[in-house]
């Protein structure tokens, strides 16, 4: 997980105060954490990182 | 984050040094540095983005061509020894720990007296240095394996420019009328970038959900519907097959029953009995007919043969007579008259002797043809006669022997007769005392109720195979819709992950644009405060707005658009305004170093300018490296209440380089 202090806390607010759950909370910050990450790398490989993360979110054992 | 120290060694015209910093907190988060030009305050922004990424991001024309080390460096060396270039940079992070990055380059002395690079082969650099950062982890210091990685978590190099900037450069954000280069600079320092990303992400995602879940169509009410109908053909077959064995057990019992009822009989199948006694009656009645016919034949044949036979002895006696005159000579022997004629003619005996006529074999043979003339036909007769008899006497033989034959024949119905009749008496003695009528109707029972036993064993074996049959289907429709169970648990798998994707672009999408109207109107607002702020023309200009395209309009008093008509000191305090906003705005916690952020304003505005500085970056590290053209006294005393250190570079040249020193101010 990249340390959220990296990531702009007007976002995190924001999504931190939507109205949504907190798996959907928690994934968006991962995901922004993700593309934080693959800036200076592209990683065309995102589908299995964001997947993984999804049924992670979502309890889901996975079926694809 | 703030940078507590910069140390360089022999990086540029820096031989040996380390500048201090102090924490940005209680209002003095401003370090000045002064130099003149050419001094190395832009080699100090150069060291810290060369330690960061590698690279130096605002190396003037003239450094360009120049070696990265300190030229002086190398003067005391021997051939073979090191040189090392290097540049450390110690951030504190927020929370108060350390983070130490350090970049070094080695070169060597050769032979020549030439210094040459010895490059890092494991490093990912283009220029082959090494990189190194230790991090604070508790109270101890830990290496960092991928320093790069972190760094570009700290302060992303794409965002930089924003940070560690020249001031003299600022003003190209409003060069052109054009809010390409402004938003871009929102929304990277923004993050919004992230957020867009995530949000195409997140849609190929949804894509991807999206065709998964409709290449799976749940059929399990289908199936299942199947399967009931099944089972129910499958209860009906099997009682139905149950009953039909039962009927079938009962049909054996029943003929077991009879069975035994039977077997109790004194005779056993006495039907069989019977029905042979039957079959021995018409029998014998057809035998009798046929021996009565054979015997009427036999006295037929007598009447008429016996009379051939009555002549055997006659026949008999005139062979034996004509044999005997045969033998006796008494019969003379059959000459042909012209074959005798032929042998007197040649004159030739068949034995070949000569036959002279005249001579006494001649009129011997020809006695002979005169003797053959009468007897001849007699002769001939007489033999023929005896072959007549021979044929007589053979057929009064064979009627002999036929009669004799018709006899056996006769014989042999007569002993058959006797045998059925006697086979025929023991089965009268055998059934003559039963009740043949109620064993018949236990065997008739018996038979009934094998053949019904045999008709529901056939049914029960077609039973068992539907049965069997229904079974197997059943077990193939289960499979099927376990298939579709999991299918339909893929399904919902998938809805639900479908839906989460969907929560989660809601409020992407919804965080984008509110950040981004958020940001822009934020920076606007700022912006413009800042600007009107340090502007020291007061009443030329009166507003300054960001439209949604991020171009950025200056107001004159007169209402007219003045962005065109800047002066470049003006520009200069209206991108002091923007990245002032922007830092702000952008919620990233980095130092920030401005090189020359006075170098294009006059003297006077200078001061205005400097009191409104550390309003426009309250709470933030800011490293101002500045001219003493710059720093005036008055420059000076407008910001000495935020400003916690003062260095000052003293630059000295020698003829093979330079060496710069920053020293504290007193």
């Amino acid at each position: 997980m990249v340390n959220s202090g990296t990531l702009n806390r007007r976002i995190l607010d924001y999504i931190e105060q939507a109205d949504a759950s907190k798996e959907v909370q928690d994934f968006l910050k991962w995901a922004l954490g993700f593309e934080l990450e693959q800036a200076w790398e592209s990683n065309p490989q995102f589908r299995k990182d964001y997947e993984r993360s999804i049924k992670a979110s979502t309890g889901k054992s996975g079926s694809r | 984050m703030w940078i507590e120290h910069i140390k360089m060694k022999n990086y540029r015209q820096y031989q040996d040094e380390k500048v201090v910093f102090d924490s940005p907190k209680e209002g003095k988060n401003f370090t000045v540095i002064q130099g003149d030009n050419g001094s190395g305050k832009t080699n100090l922004i150069n060291a810290v983005t060369w330690c960061l990424y590698g690279n130096e991001r605002h190396l003037t024309a003239k450094n360009k061509g120049l070696a990265i080390y300190n030229t002086l460096a190398p003067k005391d060396l021997k051939p073979g020894d090191k040189l090392e270039v290097c540049v450390e940079v110690q951030f504190r992070e927020s929370d108060g720990g350390r983070i130490i990055i350090n970049r070094s380059l080695d070169y060597k002395l050769d032979d020549n007296k030439k210094v040459v690079l010895v490059p890092d082969l494991r490093s990912i650099s283009d220029d082959h240095s090494t990189l190194e950062m230790m991090r604070q982890i508790g109270k101890d210091m830990k290496e960092v394996k991928d320093p790069e990685f972190i760094i570009q978590k700290l302060i992303p190099e794409k965002i930089e420019e924003y940070f560690l900037f020249d001031g003299e450069r600022l003003d190209e954000y409003f060069k052109e009328k054009s809010g390409v280069k402004i938003a871009e600079a929102v929304f990277k320092i923004s993050q919004i970038d992230l957020l867009e990303r995530t949000i195409d992400h997140l849609k190929a995602m949804k894509q991807d959900f999206v065709r998964d879940r409709n290449d799976l169509s749940p059929r399990v009410e289908e199936i299942q519907g199947k399967i009931d109908a099944l089972t129910k053909t499958f209860t009906e077959l099997d009682n139905r097959l149950k009953k039909t064995v039962g009927q079938r057990d009962e049909a054996e019992r029943l003929e077991l029953e009879a069975r035994g009822r039977i077997s109790q009989a004194p005779v056993q199948n006495i039907g069989k009995y019977e029905d042979e006694r039957g079959e021995l009656e018409s029998e014998i009645g057809k035998t009798k007919t046929e021996l009565d016919e054979m015997k009427r034949e036999r006295v037929e044949y007598l009447a008429t043969s016996a009379p051939i036979v009555f002549t055997i002895p006659c026949i008999r006696q005139s062979i034996e007579l004509i044999g005997q005159s045969e033998a006796a000579g008494r019969i003379p022997p059959e000459y042909e008259p012209g074959f005798v004629k032929k042998l007197l003619k040649n004159e030739t005996c068949i034995c070949g002797r000569e036959i002279t006529k005249n001579s006494p074999e001649y009129d011997k043979v020809r006695g002979l043809l005169t003797r053959a003339s009468p007897i001849g036909g007699l002769t001939k007769r007489l033999v023929g006669n005896a072959g007549s008899l021979e044929v007589s006497l053979q057929k009064a033989r064979d009627l002999t022997e036929s009669v004799t034959k018709q006899n056996g024949r006769i014989q042999n119905l007569e002993k058959r007769i006797e045998s059925m009749e006697k086979r025929k008496g023991t089965i009268d003695a055998l059934i003559s005392g039963c009740d043949s009528e109620m064993i018949k109707q236990y065997e008739a029972e018996a038979q009934e109720y094998h053949q019904k036993k045999m008709q529901l064993s056939e049914e029960v074996g077609k039973l068992k195979l539907m049965v069997k049959s229904t079974e197997s289907r059943i077990t193939e429709m289960e499979k099927e819709r376990n298939k579709e169970l999991r299918n339909q648990t893929k399904y919902q798998e998938l809805v639900s992950l479908l839906d989460f994707c969907q929560d989660a672009l809601t409020v992407a999408i919804a965080a984008k644009a509110k950040v981004m109207e958020d940001v822009r109107r934020e920076i606007e607002e700022q912006t413009r405060e800042h600007f009107l702020n340090m502007i020291w023309k007061e009443k030329t200009y009166t507003n300054v707005e960001i439209g949604e395209d991020y171009n950025v309009s200056v107001k004159h008093v007169s209402g007219c658009e003045s962005i065109g008509t800047l002066s470049a000191g003006e520009r200069q305090v209206l991108a002091l305004s923007f990245v002032a906003a922007l830092n702000n705005v952008s919620g990233f916690d980095a130092p920030l170093i401005i090189d020359t952020p006075l170098g294009r304003i006059s003297s006077e505005p200078r001061t205005k300018i400097a009191k409104a500085l550390p309003s426009c970056f309250s709470e933030r590290q800011v490293i101002l490296l500045m001219t003493d053209e710059e720093y005036t006294p008055t420059v000076r005393d407008a910001l000495k209440d935020h400003v916690s250190r003062e260095y000052s570079i003293r630059f000295t040249e020698y003829e093979d380089g330079s060496d710069a020193k920053v020293i504290e101010n007193a």
